[in-house]
């Protein structure tokens, strides 16, 4: 008998005609790692909710079909019972977070469930020496990074003993570092403890190997499930995006047995041809130091205290039309460059130019017009009732018109349709474009972008980057903060590498990223030894079909 | 922007309700009592309190705004009130106020009610530096459940509003509203947007902390505490000398001597040796605690037995 049983699920929420769920079956059986995938409102989140019981209970709504845990239904469950037995992680660590410290953080579940206090205190000491927390139990939630956040939030639910742990993209606001951490963890729990997982994520290619099922899902329907082998044989055709990189290389060659990591996919590569690894071929580099200057930075440094410096002796050109990614770990200071150069924080020694005109010290709303700097949280931009006046904001505030650029720009965006909503009723997606939006009217050249890409799915990635591309060949250079080395690698021109408050690599992204060990994109990985400058798959699939044109190699 | 911190010391380690009858008696003292001597009293305790603590150097940083606020009351209270028999100087009628007048009372006055307010201000702050919210909602919670819970959740928000505050600021910076230039109503106007894109993504954010929290089965019945706060003989202690300082402070103000005469003339701040006696023995209640904490600090036998 399965531990969860989903039978014609169907879900509306409150003042809506489209189900969000749609006549889901799905059972789930004790110990088993299910990794849950789709478009970005696919209804995943909805069915890890309605699993928890937070579907009807929390939002309202309208609800058919049922839901039951251990043969029992959940609407016949003590609530208290089910917290106890069904753990659940959502995104955000910070909207999570109910105390101040982290030890009574992790002890909040277990006093709402009515612990005794004795084995409060052991099952709070054995989750802090199970996920390495000990030395921050005395500290303030508020002075932890996200990744040291989400593991007390995990810690706390896992101190209640549960049976299922439900994840909803735990790790969208961590750094790849912190993320890959988490998962390791979630993957041990599965693994050592026989905990039952369901998991909603988009570092689809860190996941897809742990899961005993994928269970793909598409307008609110389970339109696909199985093992993530069958999984991706399956979706190749269809859902490409969705599934790892490497698997989409090789989804057209070996048909039987689609590779999943890098080592299956270099195995597969020596079993075409023995010593291929070891076969040199290159994709031949552009010269990287052509180009004019946009954005010129010249011995900078950047301090908040005036003690500290937080950016070293930095300089670097941003040349015109073209994309720079900023890569490096959280604190090496990416963050601060774009502040710095849009005039939110003072330099303390070095210079900024703009067009060979120096820029340092103007105040930020003069740098804004020539350069948009786009911060990391699109809802910090929202106040305003509809889309257009949000977007129009930078251009009224300055006694300016322009409605052709305006329509232009939403267009652009893909926000056309969506001109007189209001932008707090958009999704996570379509409030970044708007916020792009409002930098883009002021028609800037240089655009500063951090981490445009946080909490976005493969397909929204796509889309933007799609529209950077546009953006570019229009004549905007982009500067670009990213974790995301698949990303990266897809759009930029130039990548700079940042740690400690100083550029430790600068070049062209072929040189950058394939002589590296931690950036390198998977495809690159694939490949190393034999063509060290390859980073997509259409490149990757030309020297396959070199290596397949001989025919020693075929049989 | 103010976080809590956990510290080693003798106040961090009292009952969350010793703690909140020990700002009890300082507040209400300071609320009821006139005389400056004792108000000066209150008020050293409160520093060396602080000081204990090892919250002196915020409490300094936090003072000047406080200051600027005490000092226009004081200004605003010398020149338009007209009780004062001694006047040192006399200006303008002006219309509703009446005539302006500066008099020995009227300063004498402003003085002590500046002290009484920097006393409430300070008591303020010890408040925070002491209290563990999550200690202090472990005790409330079983009398105020929800409000408890409310005020846990704010003093938990209150530093991440203001780092968020901080980035909407910036942005709307970029984006060309000017905070620093145009007359007092433009400058309010501008800041309007800020308000809101923070009051807004505030109640999206408040909405995914509420899904949390009924995950996690608040509310679904009896909690237990984390926090098996116990009373601790130093509780004991620092209560008794709480209680016995009220009570002498109270029997004062029934003999009139916790008071002063300010109007039409000053009177005097001690009437008699047993007045001052009385002043004395009030203040040295207060002040034991803090003896204790300074004992806590040095003395390793005394922290192990209270």
């Amino acid at each position: 008998m399965a531990l969860l049983e989903i039978e014609n699920l169907t879900y509306f929420y409150p003042e809506r005609d489209i189900p969000s769920l749609d006549n889901v079956n799905l059972h789930i059986n004790e110990g088993e790692f299910v990794f849950l995938i789709g478009p970005s409102g696919c209804g995943k989140s909805s069915l890890l909710r309605a699993i928890a019981g937070l579907l009807p209970d929390f939002y309202g709504g309208k609800i058919g079909g049922r839901v039951s845990y251990c043969q029992r239904l959940l609407t016949r469950w003590d609530k208290k019972l089910l917290a106890k037995e069904v753990g659940m992680i959502f995104q955000d660590p910070e909207k999570q977070i109910v105390m101040t410290g982290v030890e009574q953080e992790i002890a909040f579940g277990l006093e709402n469930v009515n612990i005794p206090p004795q084995e409060m205190r052991r099952r709070v000491a054995e989750v802090l020496a199970l996920f390495g927390l000990s030395s921050l139990k005395g500290e303030n939630t508020f002075n932890l990074s996200g990744g040291q956040k989400q593991k007390v939030v995990l810690a706390s639910v896992l101190a209640m003993h549960p049976r299922v742990l439900l994840l909803d993209e735990p790790t969208s606001q961590l750094d790849p570092l912190a993320a890959q951490e988490l998962l390791n963890y979630v993957q041990r729990l599965n693994l050592e403890w026989g905990l039952t997982v369901v998991l909603v994520e988009q570092r689809i290619d860190r996941c897809f190997h742990l899961a005993d099922r994928v269970v793909f899902m598409d307008k609110g329907r389970v339109i696909n499930q199985g093992n993530p082998r069958e999984i991706v044989k399956w979706a190749a055709k269809e859902y490409p995006h969705y599934i790892p990189p490497v698997s989409q290389l090789f989804a057209g060659w070996d048909t039987e047995n689609i590779p999943l990591t890098i080592k299956e996919g270099r195995a597969m590569l020596s079993s075409i041809k023995p010593g291929l690894l070891r076969e040199k071929d290159t994709v031949p580099v552009r010269n990287q130091d052509e180009g004019i200057d946009k954005l010129k930075v010249s011995n900078l440094y950047a301090s908040y205290n005036n003690r500290d410096f937080i950016l070293k002796k930095l300089n670097f050109s941003l040349f015109k039309e073209s994309i720079t990614v900023i890569l490096g770990e959280n604190g090496a200071g990416k963050s601060t460059l774009l502040k710095t150069v849009s005039g939110l924080l003072r330099p303390a020694k070095g210079r900024v130019f703009h067009n060979g005109k120096d820029i340092t010290g103007l105040k930020p709303e003069q740098i804004a017009v020539n350069i948009g700097y786009l911060s990391q949280n699109p809802n910090d931009y929202l106040f305003n009732d509809t889309v257009l006046e949000e977007v129009n904001f930078n251009l009224k505030i300055r006694g300016r018109r322009d409605d052709q650029s305006v329509d232009r720009i939403l267009e652009l965006l893909g926000l056309a349709d969506k001109k007189m909503v209001n932008p707090r009723d958009l999704s996570g997606g379509e409030r970044q474009r708007v916020a792009l939006g409002t930098v883009l009217v002021t028609q800037p050249d240089v655009l500063l972008l951090d981490e445009p890409t946080r909490g976005l799915d493969v397909e929204l990635k796509h889309q933007l980057g799609e529209i950077l591309k546009v953006l570019r060949n229009q004549g905007t250079s982009i500067l670009m903060i990213t974790h995301d080395v698949e990303f990266a690698a897809d759009i930029s021109d130039r990548v700079i590498i940042m740690s400690d408050g100083e550029i430790v690599a600068d070049g062209d992204k072929r040189v950058v990223l394939a002589n590296s060990l931690y950036y390198a994109p998977q495809i690159n990985r694939l490949f190393k030894g034999t063509n060290d400058r390859v980073l997509n798959i259409a490149e990757s699939l030309q020297i396959l079909q070199k290596i397949v044109a001989k025919p020693s190699v075929v049989s | 922007m103010y976080v809590f911190e956990k510290k080693d010391n003798f106040f961090q380690s009292l009952h969350p309700i010793t703690l909140l009858s020990y700002l009890f008696v300082i507040v209400v003292g300071t609320i009821i009592v006139s005389n400056p001597i004792i108000l000066a009293g209150i008020m050293v305790t409160v520093i060396l309190a602080l000081a204990a603590a090892q919250s002196l150097s915020s409490w300094m940083r936090s003072l000047r705004i406080y200051l600027y606020m005490i000092i226009m009351l004081m200004i605003i209270n010398t020149l338009i009130n007209n009780m004062g028999a001694t006047v040192l100087w006399s200006g303008p009628i002006i219309p509703i106020f009446g005539r302006l007048t500066i008099s020995l009372e009227t300063i004498a006055f402003g003085l002590v009610m500046g002290l009484r307010l920097l006393i409430v201000f300070s008591a303020f702050i010890l408040y925070n530096r002491v209290m563990d919210p999550d200690k202090a909602l472990s005790v409330f919670s079983k009398v105020f459940p929800r409000s408890a819970l409310l005020v846990a959740l704010t003093t938990k928000t209150i530093p991440y509003m203001g780092q968020q505050l901080q980035r909407v600021a910036e942005i709307q910076q970029c984006r060309g509203v000017q905070y620093h230039t145009g007359g007092y109503v433009e400058r309010i106007k501008n800041r309007l947007p800020l308000i809101k894109a923070l009051l807004l993504s505030s109640l999206e954010d408040s909405f995914n902390l509420g899904e949390s929290i009924q995950a996690r089965a608040y509310g679904s019945g009896p909690r237990s505490s984390y926090y098996t706060l116990s009373f601790n003989i130093r509780d004991v202690l620092a209560l008794f000398f709480m209680v016995a300082s009220f009570a002498v402070l109270i029997w004062a103000m029934i003999k009139g001597w916790a008071a002063m005469e300010f109007y039409p003339e000053l009177g005097s701040p001690l009437s008699s040796s047993e007045h001052l006696m009385m002043i004395c023995v009030i203040v040295f209640f207060l002040f034991i605690p803090v003896i204790m904490a300074w004992g806590w600090k040095k003395w390793h036998y005394l922290r192990l037995k209270i």
